[in-house]
């Protein structure tokens, strides 16, 4: 399989919706901190379902909030 | 470190002192002639029960405490909710411990088609037991660290 990596704006996002703390993006999409810090850290690539959520939290098209990175 | 990883950090800790515990226990009656006797199966089976006894219970309130400890430490409650991220490191964990488990199910069946002692096949079982709760702990940890 080709190697890639997602990347994301979360944390901009975040602190362009009145500086939201990740335990309240965690609380909106019903997942824990841990998980919102590791999706920040691309230590988790969140499933389509909850990148959905996490888009529609901050009213944006999904590939607004994450990008696909293909590797070399 | 979150709730989560020190949940699985203490209970890889107290799985390792209640078997450390547990091997110096039953070896030490295994060399004074315990379980040699026509009751060893039993005796042998009894020792086990008490292990696996004593490890949930020692589980339980080494969870306990580390969740008042944390609590404390942080000074806010953490929700207690399982995720996808969790759903997902537990099954790569469970998995991994299987696979430990089996291969030491098949060590102890090779044990016993060979001859050796009901003692040290049953051991051998508990032994497959505990690596691989502790080495599916090792990866829980592993995961919620470094990611996946």
């Amino acid at each position: 399989m080709a190697k890639f990596h997602i990347e994301n704006n979360i944390r901009r996002l975040r602190f362009d919706h009145d500086e939201m703390t990740q335990k309240d993006l965690a609380e909106k999409v019903g997942v824990t901190r841990q998980t919102i810090v590791a999706i920040e850290k691309a230590k988790y690539s969140p499933s389509l379902e909850l990148a959905f959520l996490i888009a529609r939290v901050f009213e944006r098209p999904l590939e607004e909030v994450f990008t696909f990175v293909p590797g070399e | 470190m979150s709730l989560k990883e020190t949940r699985i950090l203490a209970t890889l800790l107290s799985t390792i002192v209640v078997f450390t515990v547990f091997q110096i226990n039953v070896i030490g009656k295994y060399d004074d002639g315990w379980f040699a006797g026509p009751d060893g199966g039993e005796l042998i089976a009894q020792a086990i029960l008490w292990l696996i006894g004593i490890q949930i219970g020692a589980t339980i309130l080494i969870q306990i405490l580390a969740t008042i400890a944390v609590a404390i430490a942080t000074r806010q409650e953490e929700r207690d909710i399982m995720d996808e991220r969790d759903k997902l490191i537990e099954l790569r964990a469970l998995r991994f411990s299987f696979v430990i488990v089996g291969i030491g199910i098949v060590g102890s069946l090779i044990a016993m088609a060979t001859g050796s002692e009901l003692f040290w096949v049953f051991n051998a079982i508990i032994i497959a037991m505990t690596l691989g709760d502790l080495s599916g702990n090792a990866l829980r940890l592993r995961l919620y660290r470094r990611g996946f």
